[in-house]
Order: C-alpha cells, then sequence, then structure tokens
C-alpha cells in the first residue's frame, strides 16, 4: 500500500516539500491542505505588486493543475480542526477526517495585532498573504497620507509602497533608528534617507497608543505616546509575526515561540514534521536553536523534510539564509542572523555603503550589507565553514574580502 | 543552454502578465553575484550563470531586469 503524506500550509515550505515528494515517491498519496483561496504564490513578489509595478499573474507560482498534474490532492480554503498523532489523522472544518502516514506543519505566521484602540478600524492593513497585498493596493491608491509602524523587515515593504503609490507617510518607530536589533544609526541612516526621498519621514522614538478614526469608522489618524497626532487615511501595521500554532494544542508537539524541530524537520511526535517560518529548527552551523523566516530557507526546509518524511534521517537542514530589500536604488541584505551576535564590527565606506558583521564565539553568525552586496558570497562561506575569523576584521571589512588572506583555520 | 545576457527593463510596470519575474532572493549565489555586476554597470563575461533563467523573464532586484 502507498504511503500517505499530508502537508498543512501550501506557502514555500509546504509546497517545496509536496513537489519533493512527487519526485522521491512517485506512488505516495500527497494531500495538501490550506486555508487560503489560491494555490502558492510568491510572496516575495506581493510587494511588487501592491506598489503597482506588477500585475497579478507573474505572482502566482502554481495552479490548480499543477497539483492535478502530479496526482496531489490540493485542499483549498479548508482549515484544519483538529491533530490527532495517535491516530495519524486530522479533521478538517468540514467534518473530514484525513489519515496519513507522515505529516508535515507548514502553517506559517499571521501578523500580530496591534493591541491598541482601533487597531482594527478601516483602512488599518496588516501585510501577509496576496489578499493582504490586494486589500492595501486598493486602499492606498486612494490614499493621502499614510502612517507606518514597525520598524523591520516586514514595516519596511509597507513604507515603499506608500512611497510607490504616492502616499505621503509617517514612519513611526519605537527606537532611535529604523532595525535598531540589527543596525547601528550610521546604517539605518541610510536606510532613513532613502524613505525620506520616497515621502516617508522616519519619527523616532515614537510608536502607536492609539488610532482615531471617524464616524465611519475609518482611520483618520495615529496617536504616538508622545501625544503627537498623525493624521492618516491609510496606516499599516508589521509589528512581528504570530506562528500559526494553536492546531498544535493538545498534541504533544513542542513549541517554544514556534515548533521546534530538529536538523531533519522532525518534531517532538513521531512522524509529525514542520518547516519554514514557524519553525524553531536546529542550526547545524550555530549548533543552536534559531528561526529564520527567509523564502530560500523555508524553500529548502520544506525540501529537507520532504525527503526526511521517505527516509528518515537522510538528510539535514543547513543552511544560511539571506533577505534582500530592493525598494531603493541601493541593495541591502541579510544574512544569516545579524542580531544574535555578541561581537560586531562594522565599516562605513560612503553614504549609500556601510556593513556590519555579528560574531558569536568568534565566528560568524550573520550580518547586513547596504550597498556593495559583494562580500556577502566570502561572509556566507566563512559561516558554513564555522572559521573562527572575529579577530581578523580588518580583513573582513576590506570592501573586496579574500578569505586566502584569513590566517588558516585552527585545527579542532 | 547558452548563456543570455541581461538587460534593464525600461519601465518596470511594462512587465506583461505571461512574463515571468523573479526576485533576487530567488536566486542562487552565483546569479544573485551576476544580477549585482549588471545593477552596478559592471561588464560582464557573458550572461546569467542560471540555467533557469529564460529569455523573456524580469528579474526584481533594485531595478527591473529582463533576461534576452
Amino acid at each position: 500500500m502507498s504511503a500517505s503524506y499530508v502537508i498543512i500550509g501550501d506557502g514555500i515550505a509546504g509546497s517545496s516539500a509536496a513537489e519533493t515528494l512527487r519526485e522521491e515517491a512517485p506512488d505516495a498519496d500527497i494531500t495538501v491542505i490550506t486555508d487560503e483561496g489560491e494555490p502558492l504564490y510568491n510572496r516575495i513578489l506581493i510587494k511588487e505588486f501592491a506598489k503597482g509595478k506588477l500585475p497579478e499573474a507573474p505572482i502566482s507560482i502554481h495552479d490548480e493543475e499543477w497539483y492535478a498534474e502530479r496526482d496531489i490532492d490540493l485542499r483549498l480554503d479548508t482549515l484544519v480542526t483538529e491533530i490527532d498523532p495517535d491516530a495519524h489523522a486530522l479533521d478538517t472544518h468540514e467534518g473530514e477526517t484525513i489519515e496519513y502516514d507522515k505529516l508535515l506543519v507548514a502553517t506559517g505566521g499571521t501578523p500580530t495585532q496591534l493591541p491598541v484602540e482601533n487597531s482594527d478600524a478601516e483602512g488599518i492593513h496588516h501585510f501577509w498573504t496576496f489578499e493582504d497585498a490586494r486589500a492595501i493596493k486598493r486602499d492606498a491608491e486612494a490614499a493621502d497620507r499614510g502612517v507606518v509602524v514597525g520598524a523591520g523587515l516586514l514595516g519596511i515593504d509597507l513604507a515603499a509602497i506608500c512611497g510607490a503609490q504616492g502616499v505621503e507617510a509617517d514612519y513611526l518607530m519605537r527606537g532611535e533608528c529604523w532595525w535598531r536589533y540589527a543596525l547601528t544609526e550610521d546604517g539605518a541612516e541610510i536606510i532613513h534617507d532613502a524613505l525620506r526621498e520616497k515621502g516617508v519621514t522616519p519619527v523616532f522614538e515614537s510608536g502607536v497608543e492609539r488610532f482615531e478614526t471617524d464616524d465611519d469608522g475609518r482611520v483618520t489618524a495615529a496617536i504616538d505616546p508622545n501625544g503627537e497626532r498623525y493624521e492618516c487615511d491609510w496606516a499599516g501595521v508589521a509589528i512581528g509575526l504570530d506562528f500559526n500554532t494553536e492546531i498544535l494544542q493538545g498534541t504533544g508537539i513542542e513549541c517554544d515561540d514556534g515548533v521546534v524541530v530538529d536538523e531533519h524537520m522532525r518534531t517532538s511526535v513521531d512522524d509529525v514534521y514542520a518547516a519554514g517560518d514557524l519553525t524553531r529548527f536546529y542550526d547545524t552551523i550555530l549548533d543552536s536553536y534559531e528561526q529564520n523566516g527567509s523564502w530560500g530557507s523555508a524553500k529548502e526546509q520544506g525540501s529537507v523534510a520532504a525527503r526526511n518524511m521517505i527516509d528518515p534521517e537522510s538528510e539535514s537542514f543547513r543552511w544560511v539564509s539571506s533577505y534582500s530589500i530592493t525598494h531603493f536604488d541601493f541593495p541591502f541584505l541579510s544574512f544569516g542572523h545579524p542580531t544574535i551576535g555578541e561581537d560586531h564590527a562594522e565599516r562605513k565606506y560612503s553614504d549609500t555603503e556601510w556593513r556590519r558583521i555579528a560574531f558569536r564565539d568568534g565566528k560568524i553568525v550573520g550580518g547586513v550589507l547596504i550597498g556593495d552586496l559583494s562580500a556577502q558570497s566570502a561572509y556566507k562561506q566563512l559561516m558554513r565553514e564555522e572559521r573562527e575569523v572575529a579577530d581578523q576584521t580588518e580583513i573582513l571589512l576590506e570592501k573586496q574580502v579574500d578569505v586566502d588572506r584569513l590566517a588558516p583555520p585552527q585545527e579542532q | 543552454m547558452a548563456r543570455q545576457p541581461v538587460v534593464t527593463e525600461a519601465e518596470p510596470g511594462c512587465v506583461s502578465a505571461d512574463q515571468r519575474v523573479r526576485h533576487y532572493d530567488e536566486l542562487d549565489d552565483e546569479t544573485q553575484a551576476y544580477i549585482e555586476s549588471v545593477a552596478r554597470g559592471h561588464a560582464t563575461d557573458g550572461g546569467s550563470p542560471d540555467p533557469s533563467l529564460s529569455s523573456g523573464d524580469v528579474v526584481v532586484f533594485t531595478d527591473y531586469y529582463r533576461v534576452v
């Protein structure tokens, strides 16, 4: 009898797993369940759609025929209501019970709601799905003034959408600079200047204490903790991601702000795997449990999970992630885990070029490059090799990094 | 597959519905380095190393780039 694999989630992790399962197990029963009404789309590009730079069609990656051609049973608009790991079965909101030999949880996350007055008013947007992008674009095209809150990698997309749609906006940040956990003010100022050029004004030591609305319940202003009032008819909130793990309650699957998995993407429960943004995975490069929310990482985790679902412990996840911002005329790239370093080295090369490397135990654990990304290959290589290089920052911070100039690795 | 040169798209808004669009983050390390070289105006020795990029594809980086 054929093995049966069930995947919850049709983002890049779930879809990558489904594709790998079909390639590696031609006769298996494969079911993909998603609560969205459309198959896999390009989550990286939905911001370009919201900016008005791309039509809808190129955003879609798979259509329903793709799944049919591969004999993958795709269930759109389907909620999983309960998982019973002992019975190897799950229930859907339609009252169906689906049995599995192996289960993959790839449910991703949902934007964190801002716990302030009127945060659910009309005109206030969170951004994660293609549906979100459609609503954001529609409202932004009609808006005059915006407010953005969330000084991280998701918030800057909302700011860029305002800039592209001609919405003058105030970007309210809690700290002293954008992405303060990864950048210093020297690097962040490059971003601040670029935002200003697009009509988006960074506001520091700010945030949103409450929103004001009109009689129709539509947002009219944001009030920050200092009492300052920022008028708006469009607001974007990106303060974080809550991982979709509610369905795992009562299953015994270990969660720690995400689903805990080993390097084979196994959870703490037999025959249940997890992949994508919601994992807290064992990082074999750092020898610690980490999280990462990049497309490439999720795609790789899906493939690795699939191979291990077929042949347990056959493959390990070992990956250096990278995430770029392409809203400005200079590139920005974050690699690895730039916020967990104990030591750092940074250099500003010009008004638009800056670099910061994060170290832990003498090894590179991540970094940020602005303006010139050519050193990323060297840094990623050093990360994979787990080289102790924190004492050689002069070589690491040269414009062109030559790893051959570094002292040879110490014998372990 | 023969390597294809990459040129700048004149207007990002001119991407048609039937064009395949990829973001820089979807590319492998070698292709990312290639795209960045093109973006910086550096001469390249031929074309994109990524065989999955086909003529007509668009790559989103700091600008929009079209594979020809």
